[in-house]
């Protein structure tokens, strides 16, 4: 084996995190599902507010730029995964 | 000393040729060009040695050969085999079936006459 | 300037600025400039079609009236984004492989290429785009007159309405039908509509940020100045919330106009890694601003104002015109990019699935290419987006525009959504078959029509407004908002749940019940498997001719990319010149490029019928056979691999042997060549040696030795001669010498020549008369050789008492015949296949002096004269023949 070959431990850690991303990239639509299609999101928009303005919009809008933050993270990885 | 050769050969101008050196030697030379009856002829003729080329009529020199090697009468005669093939498998082929000689044509006079000489000893 | 008059002066020179743009653009993609029109940005911006006049006035709207519910219709697409990898990705991957059009392009590809499924989608599309159209002429009215309404010059709406439609079928038009093959998108369009995304963003973030730092006192103060009853905790989560996520998220595959950005008119595959967050992004600040805006209405406008216009009517009251006509301009764009992207989808499938099969249907007579296809097909793009644009103007006409815009906009969503179950389907499952398609969607169509679409008439179209209250006939079990009972307040979840669970239960049971045709099932592995190791394999010819195939091309591709295309082929095949192959590879290529222009059923059908009827190939039926898994595929391929290998070995080792075959030919020809070389050699050294060591040899002798000497010297030459002669024949280097000749004359030669011999065996000759009076033209020596050589051959070997060689001519139409032959015992059996073979000696034949060559020279001398010579076995003696031209 030449010496800037990947070892077999690093290819397999490449592999390792690519299985992840794919795995990671599954999740994704699942947790905003759960965040946001599900009953659950009552609990979090009480009829409170923060500052004047009610914590219903900053759930929504908060979840929906932290989904945005993810796809983002993830987007580049999954394109190097598809295009080998 | 002296003795009879048999000479089996089917190429009239080298009979001719071998039997004026050979008889000029001292040998009786008795030619014979037809190959299916050669052996039989050396059995007949007992000569002191045989002088045999591989390309006969009717029967190559290398069966001829054989017969003489498998007839008690003639087994330990010594043979002269001639051939103007020149291939290394034709000469296998008659050390196997026990020639005494191998010489390629053509050939120099004086090998033959000292060859026929070493043969008859 | 009045207000009307500078509206349609920005209109106009907005519109300008429109086209400036989109030509430059399309100027620079066919010049292969202007690469960041090919970025992912343009990408991202162009999906914006999405938000429509709808979503610009409407969401403000619908915000006013609803709170936070607006939010659903922007999440659902942000969901789909997030799992790009899994659908949207496979989609534009089956688009670009299969060469798609439209989304019923991919339906009708993925079951079976069945053009009765690209009807059903492409009139579905139409239904439910043209109150979609409708709506966006309307909001621009709206808007129009919201603007001028204090001037007190309002056009009328139906004036504004027209001129604004005949507008975006002109620019449609130049810019949408410029290239016919959908898959070399549309630059101009695109970058067009990119630009108007900008506008639209800018605007609603400029009104946006007016709102709540102008108007009020930041954040704070907007929601302090909120109706409480608007947002109640706890209450976002309700059924139509979750339809509203589940539409919005249909929608954005299965609205025409989103596929066609999505899929259609994505330039790489890589772009949608871009969007998966840019697009979501974009629409997370559309919707930024849109309580703000709500709630300022509300409260700076008197009550009863048109919430749909807030976005505009707000900054006019705050006197901030300039603002006002930005406003009105982002609503602008969002309206002519939907209408102007939706038109370029429907005329592609209009033309595609419904004008050009009912051209070839009628002209069924004629062969596809005999008329200009391409021409056909701009002319009806052309005409069906004119169409469109005047249905969604006469529906608006008609309706006269309903409050609510945003109810409109969720019907259209509906409608669409019915190809959903059949697409996802489609993609995930190899089992879904083209009927149950058909089922589920004409299903999930009806129903959506009774429950949802026909009632929104208000009991103005077909459904009575009693009907739609108590039920058809007065049953109230068949009530259209409450079919089956079904007691759901919301008449949109309801139309949902009957709709789209009917359709895919139909789907799935149909499918279950029933099997897929062969071109099905191939085209659910290509579609299913599309990241899979599954590729069409090449292979037999197909039985089209390949000058029809590049006619067909011209007409549908275009003259120039039809000549590139089959020139690249041919090369690709090996062809230094000419057409190429009509291989399965390249009628696969084919195919999929006319679909790229005509969609997939029409060119299955076109090179059917060129092909020969449109059934299915071997090829089909091997991959259909292979089609079970992607396992089975491969390790078939394996074993076709090894056994072309087997075959491959199989070849070697023939081709082996044949070569040690040859290699023993050529031993022997060797080792014979050397026994005829160093016979005669032996003798002239045996005596050249005793004249050299001989001092005293009588003369006689002397004479005779060197006599020997003289003739095996000759012996060796002529065979030397021969063997030339013969190598050289055999190469078909021998010159020849053609004259006009006497044939008796030329026997004559060759026998008095051969006397010597003749007379040696005291051989008789008869020489027949009718060689006299033919004349050959040839070369006399040559075939003088031949003679000699057939006359001496016979005196040698004739073994009768006495022998006779007799010569016989024939001359018939177009060639002579010479018989020499003897009354000898003739050749024996055994030997007739060895006599023209070199250094043949026959069992009788060991004469010295014949080397076995002249036979074998002979023949090559006939051959090298277009003449043949043979041995004809005689009831008595030998008999050659000599075989001439004339």
């Amino acid at each position: 084996m030449s010496d800037n070959a990947p070892s077999f431990m690093e290819r397999d850690q490449q592999a390792q995190r690519r299985r992840k991303t794919r795995e990671a990239a599954a999740f994704l639509p699942i947790l905003g599902v759960i965040l946001l299609l599900t009953p659950l999101i009552s609990v979090f928009t009480q009829n409170t507010r923060i500052g004047g303005i009610p914590n219903a919009v900053y759930y929504v809008f908060g979840i929906w730029l932290l989904l945005i933050g993810l796809t983002r993270l993830l987007a580049p990885r999954l394109q190097q995964d598809s295009t080998p | 000393m002296a003795g009879t050769v048999l000479l089996i050969e089917d190429e009239p101008h080298i009979v001719e040729a071998l039997s004026f050196l050979l008889e000029r030697e001292g040998w009786t030379v008795v030619a014979h060009s037809n190959g299916a009856d050669a052996a039989e002829r050396a059995v007949q003729l007992q000569p002191k040695v045989i002088i045999l080329d591989v390309m006969l009529p009717n029967k190559s020199g290398i069966e001829i050969l054989t017969e003489i090697r498998s007839n008690a009468a003639t087994k330990d005669k010594p043979v002269l085999m001639l051939t103007a093939k020149g291939q290394a498998r034709d000469r296998a082929a008659a050390q196997e079936a026990g020639v005494s000689v191998f010489m390629t044509k053509p050939f120099s006079n004086q090998a033959i006459i000292d060859t026929v000489r070493e043969l008859a000893q | 300037m009045q207000p009307l008059n500078l509206l349609v002066t920005i209109c106009l020179i907005y519109v300008i600025g429109l086209f400036t743009v989109a030509y430059i653009a399309e100027r620079g993609a066919a010049e292969g400039k202007l690469k960041f029109l090919r970025s992912p940005v343009v990408y991202t911006l162009s999906l914006s079609v999405y938000c429509t006049a709808w979503t610009f006035y409407g969401a403000v709207g619908s915000a006013a009236r609803n709170g936070l519910e607006f939010v659903a219709i922007y999440l659902g697409p942000t969901l789909v984004f997030m799992g790009w990898w899994w659908l949207l990705r496979k989609l534009i991957r089956i688009g670009r492989t299969q060469r798609i059009t439209s989304i019923a392009d991919l339906i009708s590809s993925r079951y079976g290429k069945s053009n009765t499924l690209a009807v059903i989608v492409t009139l579905m599309a139409v239904i439910g785009t043209t109150p979609y159209i409708a709506l966006q002429l309307q909001s621009l009215t709206l808007s129009f007159a919201a603007f001028t309404a204090d001037s007190g010059q309002t056009p009328s709406p139906a004036v504004t309405a027209f001129w604004v439609a005949v507008g975006l079928a002109v620019f449609t038009i130049v810019f949408g039908t410029r290239n016919l093959d959908a898959n070399e998108r549309h630059h101009g369009v695109v970058t067009a509509i990119a630009v108007e995304a900008v506008v639209k963003l800018v605007a609603l973030l400029s009104v946006g940020i007016f709102v709540v730092w102008g108007v009020a006192d930041g954040p704070n103060d907007i929601f302090a100045r909120m109706d409480p009853e608007l947002i109640k905790g706890g209450q976002i989560f309700t059924p139509r919330w979750v339809t509203l996520m589940f539409l919005s998220s249909t929608a954005i595959i299965c609205l025409p106009r989103m596929f066609q950005v999505v899929v259609v008119e994505n330039a790489q595959e890589k772009h949608l890694a871009t969007a998966s967050w840019a697009f979501p992004l974009y629409l997370f600040l559309m919707s930024l601003f849109v309580l703000p805006i709500a709630i300022a209405g509300q409260s700076v406008l008197p009550p009863g104002s048109n919430p749909d216009l807030f976005v505009m009517t707000v900054p006019l009251a705050q006197e901030q015109t300039g603002l006002a006509a930005l406003a009105f301009l982002g609503g602008f764009s969002s309206a002519t990019s939907m209408v102007i992207v939706a038109a370029i989808a429907l005329s592609t499938m209009m033309s595609n699935h419904i004008v050009l099969p009912l051209w070839l249907t009628l002209n069924k007579a004629r062969n596809p290419q005999s008329d200009d296809v391409r021409t056909l097909l701009l002319r009806a793009r052309r005409i069906s987006i004119g169409g469109i644009l005047a249905l969604g103007y006469f529906y608006y006409q008609l309706t006269g525009g309903t409050d609510a815009l945003a109810s409109i906009g969720l019907i259209a969503f509906l409608g669409v959504a019915q190809v959903m179950p059949a697409l996802l389907g489609g993609i995930f499952w190899q089992g879904a078959t083209r009927k149950a398609a058909i089922a589920g969607i004409t299903s999930g169509f009806a129903l959506w029509a009774y429950t949802l679409f026909l009632p929104s008439f208000g009991g103005a179209f077909i459904l009575s407004q009693s009907l739609i209250d108590n039920g058809p006939l007065g049953l109230s079990i068949l009530r259209p908002y409450g079919l089956l009972g079904l007691q759901i307040d919301d008449p949109l979840v309801h139309a949902v749940s009957w709709s789209i669970g009917v359709n895919t239960l139909v789907f799935i049971t149909v499918s279950l019940l029933t099997t897929p045709r062969p071109i099905e099932r191939r085209q659910s592995v290509q579609f299913v498997n599309v990241f899979g190791r599954f590729s069409p394999r090449s292979g037999q010819s197909h039985s089209a001719e390949p000058e029809e195939l590049l006619v067909l091309a011209q007409r549908i591709l275009g003259r120039d990319v039809a000549i590139k295309l089959f020139n690249k082929t041919a090369a690709e095949q090996g062809k230094a010149r000419g057409l190429p192959d009509p291989t399965d590879n390249f009628m696969e290529k084919l195919e999929r490029d006319f679909a790229g222009s005509v969609g997939a059923a029409t060119a299955h059908a076109m090179l059917g019928q060129i092909t020969g009827g449109a059934a299915l190939s071997v090829e089909d039926m091997i991959a259909v056979a292979d089609e079970t898994a992607e396992i089975m595929e491969y390790s078939a391929r394996l074993k076709t691999q090894s056994e072309e290998l087997t075959k491959t070995a199989e070849q070697l080792r023939a081709a082996n042997l044949k070569l040690t075959e040859l290699s023993e030919q050529k031993d022997t020809f060797l080792s014979q060549v050397s026994h005829e070389l160093r016979t005669p050699m032996t003798s002239i050294r045996a005596f050249s040696e005793i004249l050299r060591d001989s001092d005293q040899l009588e003369p006689d002798k002397l004479k005779h030795f060197s006599s020997v000497i003289h003739t095996e010297s000759i012996r060796l030459t002529r065979l030397l001669d021969d063997i030339l002669d013969l190598s050289f024949m055999e190469n078909g280097q021998i010159k020849l010498n053609l004259e006009d000749i006497a044939l008796d004359k030329l026997i004559t030669r060759a026998v008095i020549t051969s006397e010597a011999r003749l007379r040696e065996g005291e051989t008789k000759l008869n020489h027949h008369d009718d060689c006299k009076e033919i004349t050959l033209h040839t070369d006399p020596d040559r075939l003088a050789q031949v003679l000699i050589n057939l006359i001496s051959n016979a005196a040698k070997y004739c073994d009768a008492a006495n022998p006779e060689i007799t010569i016989n001519c024939r001359r018939n139409a177009n060639q002579v015949e010479i018989d020499v032959s003897d009354n000898g015992s003739g050749i024996a059996k055994s030997d007739i296949n060895l006599i023209f073979q070199k250094f043949s000696k026959l069992s009788g034949d060991f004469s010295s002096g014949s080397a076995g060559l002249g036979l074998p020279i002979s023949r090559e001398i006939m051959r090298n004269l277009n003449g043949s010579l043979t041995y004809i076995p005689a009831e008595k003696g030998a008999l050659f023949r000599i075989i001439l031209p004339v």
